[in-house]
């Protein structure tokens, strides 16, 4: 009995999980523009259309300008936040904690008020560079958590050892703490750039015509008129999110290696 | 000639004094090793000596040179940690390399003293590995090369043996004295193993509750315990509460059970000692002038060659003492008499 | 023994420098816009600055404080005019009318308070002059008013004004739903992450890559399968009809059902995860020793299982609700107009009638309630730290 209600829940609740995404994803090679089974077909003809119209290669190459962008920033404030707060004190480790992650809690309409007003004014405008620092601030939290994870693992004698065997800091850094740490910086940059990847409420926010994301062209494209072109960049999206995933986990065992 | 001189270190954290005013010369070439039960400030004398504490006050002097403020880079100080603290992701040839890396020795010169130092901890054969492919022992060798092989010019080491099984341990101990003979640096040990400390040291410092108690030889320490303290962390003994009365030639030393000489003594409270080797079992009394008392075998423990006896005297305390097995073991409950030499007893402050 | 206390000495200047460029951007790009939308919901530049010499008039000389408002007036372009006439116009109607005729005229009127009420006589009227002196002021509480509805009349009383309670109604929506969603996300949740933390390695497995794909799955996708399967000629109404359980397709989306089933689509894994994470560290040799004592399997859970895993039910929840409340995206479309949440708002005013000041303060309300929220979250977190360490 209690075995039964366990089976039916969970098939269940996993299924409302999973199922809207798989049985969506088919209508994309179906050749009829009525988004419904039964398929009529099978076809690439959407995605060579898709592909084809400057209407959304534009915003996909603005996206990928745009996450890349965000990727090196973020690595490099998060990085450097999460690098500094480990050498502080437990209450200033606090402190500057809550501040780097505070962008994570703040509702992303709030941040983009706040961001399109502050730009606007500083006359830094938007388009591209205001979707970079935009996007960095939100993503940065998932690099320092990301590295301050990985850095917490570390065994401090580590560096100690280099000290004591004559390493300066910054040799250190590059030789030992550096090298340990790679794949929490790597798996950091993949949080960054699918979070860019994947944003559209600050972008909506701070993107010019010129800078237009793919994202804001799937958003306007959901509220004018539903088509089979928007199910491909959906799929386009969710095959690019699924191999960051895979290679989220790759890192991650790679990481789990040298500390067994 | 004095290479490494420890001058007055105090250290505090917050409220709490870890080292009370910690003082130690140590010798070229000497092999010293710092001995005390957990807690009792000798691994913070080590991370003082590494550069990784700074002091309250005091100094640390390197053949003269003041190197209390110099980071721990600077100090060309080798360190064995307790957990090697081994690079995963370097092979053990790579491990070894790093320090002459740092250094910018030539690539030939990092080749040549690289393989000299698997030579001498006989693990050329494993150097393409990584430490985590190795048995701890291995490890603890690759982390004793990395550390000599800059030549640094004192090798600390904190608790090496720890983590090792007590065979291991015995043949490391055998190896670390033999590379410390053939290389002639001087070595700082940790350790709260008193074996492993009296087996390698030249001479051993006792520490507890952030103070030396006594720096000595083995010898020294085992046979002129300066307090209670050190007596009886140094091997074991039987203690003996008692007054000391006259003074001079003629002071004499009386506890509940026996009195006995003892010149030149501090009138007043007195502890004396007594080492089981040097106490005497018999089945009567003997009547050669020696302290002889009455007491009642408790148990024994054998160990083939002789056994360990715990004996309860007439007061209710104990005593334990060495005797010959060859004949066999008293059985528990036998009443017989321990004596001694009143010239093996120990005066304590 | 702490990481930072094992680090060689002077680390602290090294911790400086590399703290500096990260907190600098966070400060600049971060909490100074933050700071600056407070600023920005009591902002008054239209109406103070527009009326620098009336606020420096002594208020109980009323030529003075006639020849001051005169001078201001003057002193306005068309443009500004018409502007500032608005706005008071929204406190008092009438005003307008009372401020373009006056400003037109400012040159000519007798610079007092004889040659203003000469030339309109509403100027005799002391409301008129309250209110100037009101909004004339360097800040302004009148988008609170407007959000909170509330009102300071000219007694200084708080009254509701009618039929703007508005931006309240939506405040208590927002909240609603994010309960429902909250609820719903729970319900599903836990056996989800159950199952991870309890199933077999094959089932937990397969599951938890369900969760992580759908995790890392965009929001916006996620959403668009939605809207996909519940148009009126989607998937769902299509199998409805053709199982015969409904003749017509029936309205699925673009009203709350739409929005609640996306919403919580969207929120699971934030409540699944945290939850497998507490499930985890509760060791099953408890389940096994309390069925061993008698309790049958479904005591067992109740008893022994569940109360351990509210921890993370709670986690789960808490981010779940705190989420819910800023969610723009997925009501926008998936739900009615009934549905829209504050999020929905603060967008309106800023894409559509640019009301900065408006979207301002309704992003200071959301923003305080997810502060409250967390700070409640951390003194409940922490007061169950403190029972559980007095057990």
């Amino acid at each position: 009995m209690s075995r039964l209600i366990y089976w039916v829940s969970v098939t269940f609740c996993a299924s409302f999980l999973i199922l809207p995404l798989v049985v969506v994803w088919p209508l994309a090679f179906n050749p009829s523009s009525f988004l419904t089974y039964p398929m009529e077909g099978f076809t690439f003809d959407w995605f060579a259309k898709v592909l084809s119209d400057p209407g959304w290669t534009r915003p996909m190459l603005n996206s990928v300008r745009v996450a890349l962008g965000v990727t090196v920033l973020a690595v490099v404030i998060g990085g450097l936040a999460a690098l500094g707060v480990m050498m502080t004190r437990r209450g200033t480790q606090i402190v500057l904690s809550a501040l780097f992650v505070s962008p994570l809690v703040v509702p992303s309409v709030v941040v983009a008020v706040a961001l399109a007003y502050a730009f606007g004014r500083t006359g830094v405008g938007g388009g591209y560079l205001s979707l970079v620092l935009a996007h960095s601030i939100v993503a940065a939290p998932l690099v320092f958590l990301s590295v301050m994870t990985s850095l917490r693992g570390l065994d401090p004698n580590l560096d100690l050892a280099g000290a004591s065997l004559g390493a300066s800091r910054i040799y250190r850094f590059f030789t030992v703490t550096l090298p340990l740490t790679a794949p929490g910086f790597a798996a950091g940059a993949v949080f960054a750039f699918i979070t860019s990847f994947d944003e559209v409420v600050l972008a909506l926010f701070l993107a010019d015509p010129g800078s237009s994301t793919l994202p804001i062209a799937l958003f306007a494209g959901l509220r004018d008129r539903l088509e089979p072109p928007i199910v491909v960049v959906a799929v386009l999206l969710s095959v690019l999110s699924v191999l960051f995933l895979m290679l989220l986990n790759y890192l991650q065992k790679r990481h789990a290696a040298p500390r067994s | 000639m004095t290479s490494l001189e420890i001058k007055n270190i105090n250290k505090h954290y917050g409220a709490v004094q870890a080292l009370h005013d910690v003082s130690l010369s140590i010798n070229k070439g000497e092999f010293v090793t710092l001995l005390g039960p957990s807690g009792s400030g000798k691994t913070t004398v080590l991370k003082i000596l590494a550069g990784f504490e700074p002091v309250t006050s005091g100094q640390v002097l390197m053949e003269g040179r003041d190197v209390t403020a110099l980071p721990p880079e600077k100090r060309n100080f080798g360190l064995v940690f307790q957990g090697y603290a081994l690079f995963p992701h370097m092979s053990v040839y790579d491990n070894i390399a790093y320090p002459l890396r740092v250094r910018r020795q030539s690539k030939a010169m990092i080749d040549e003293r690289v393989l000299a130092a698997l030579d001498l901890v006989q693990l050329r054969k494993f150097a393409n590995r990584r430490p985590q492919e190795l048995s701890g022992g291995q490890q603890q060798r690759v982390a004793l090369a990395r550390a000599l092989v800059f030549k640094p010019d004192v090798l600390l080491l904190d608790e090496p043996m720890s983590a090792l099984d007590k065979q291991l341990r015995h043949d490391l101990q055998e190896e670390l004295r033999e590379i410390h003979r053939s290389l002639g640096t001087t070595f700082i040990n940790v350790t709260h193993d008193q074996e492993e400390a009296m087996h390698m040291s030249d001479r051993i410092a006792i520490m507890d509750h952030g103070q030396i108690k006594q720096y000595d030889t083995a010898h020294q320490l085992y046979r002129r315990p300066a307090s209670r303290f050190v007596a009886e962390f140094v091997g074991k003994s039987n203690v003996f509460q008692g007054e000391v009365r006259g003074s001079g030639s003629s002071a004499r030393f009386y506890s509940a059970s026996f009195e006995m000489p003892l010149a030149d003594a501090q009138t007043g409270a007195s502890t004396v000692m007594i080492r089981p080797e040097d106490a005497e079992i018999t089945t009567t009394a003997p009547n050669d002038g020696r302290i002889t008392l009455p007491v009642q075998v408790i148990s024994s423990t054998y160990s083939g060659d002789r056994a360990l006896y715990t004996l309860l005297q007439s007061d209710g305390a104990d005593f334990i003492a060495y005797a010959p097995a060859r004949s066999g073991v008293f059985p528990d409950g036998t009443d017989i008499f321990v004596s001694f030499a009143s010239q093996d007893v120990i005066a304590l402050a | 023994m702490s990481h930072a206390k094992s680090q060689p000495h002077g680390s602290r200047f090294a911790a400086f420098l590399l703290l500096l460029i990260p907190t600098a951007i966070f400060l600049l790009i971060f909490v100074v816009p933050l700071g600056s939308i407070i600023s920005l919901s009591l902002e008054n530049t239209a109406l103070g600055s527009r009326f620098v010499t009336f606020n420096a008039a002594a208020e109980n000389n009323p030529d003075q404080r006639a020849q001051a408002v005169l001078q201001d007036l003057g002193a306005m372009d068309q443009k500004q005019l018409g502007e500032v006439a608005r706005m008071l116009n929204q406190e008092k109607s009438g005003f307008r009318s009372l401020i373009l005729d006056t400003g037109k005229k400012a040159k000519t009127i007798p610079p007092s308070m004889g040659g203003l009420v000469a030339f309109d006589k509403r100027w005799a009227e002391p409301d008129y002059w309250e209110i100037i002196s009101k909004n004339a002021g360097a800040i302004s509480w009148r988008h609170y008013q407007k959000v909170s509805g509330l009102k300071l009349d000219a007694a200084g009383n708080l009254t509701i004004a009618k039929g703007d309670l508005i931006f309240m109604r939506v405040m208590g929506r927002t909240l609603v739903i994010s309960v429902e969603v909250t609820l719903l996300t729970l319900l599903i949740s836990y056996p989800v992450a159950f199952a991870v933390a309890r199933g077999s390695r094959r089932t937990a497995a397969t599951i938890l890559t369900i969760v992580m794909v759908s995790f890392w799955t965009s929001v916006l996708v996620r959403t668009t399968a939605w809207v996909v399967l519940l148009q009126t000629n989607g998937l769902i109404n299509n199998l409805l009809v053709w199982l015969g359980i409904v003749r017509e397709p029936i309205q699925l989306i673009f009203n709350r059902f739409g929005a609640l089933v996306a919403m919580t689509h969207v929120l699971l894994p934030f409540a699944i995860l945290p939850m497998i994470n507490v499930m985890r560290t509760i060791p099953k040799a408890q389940s096994d020793a309390s069925r061993s004592l008698g309790a049958g399997p479904i005591e067992t859970f109740l008893r022994v299982y569940f109360p351990q895993t509210l921890r993370g039910v709670a986690v789960g929840g808490g981010t779940v609700f705190i989420l819910a409340l800023g969610f723009y995206i997925t009501p926008a479309l998936t739900g009615g107009p009934n549905d829209q949440m504050l999020a929905y708002f603060i967008a309106d005013f800023v894409n559509k009638t640019l009301n900065w000041g408006m979207a301002a303060a309704l992003s200071v309300l959301l923003l305080l309630i997810v502060i409250l929220l967390i700070c409640l979250g951390k003194l409940i977190q922490r007061m169950l730290a403190k029972r559980e360490r007095a057990i």
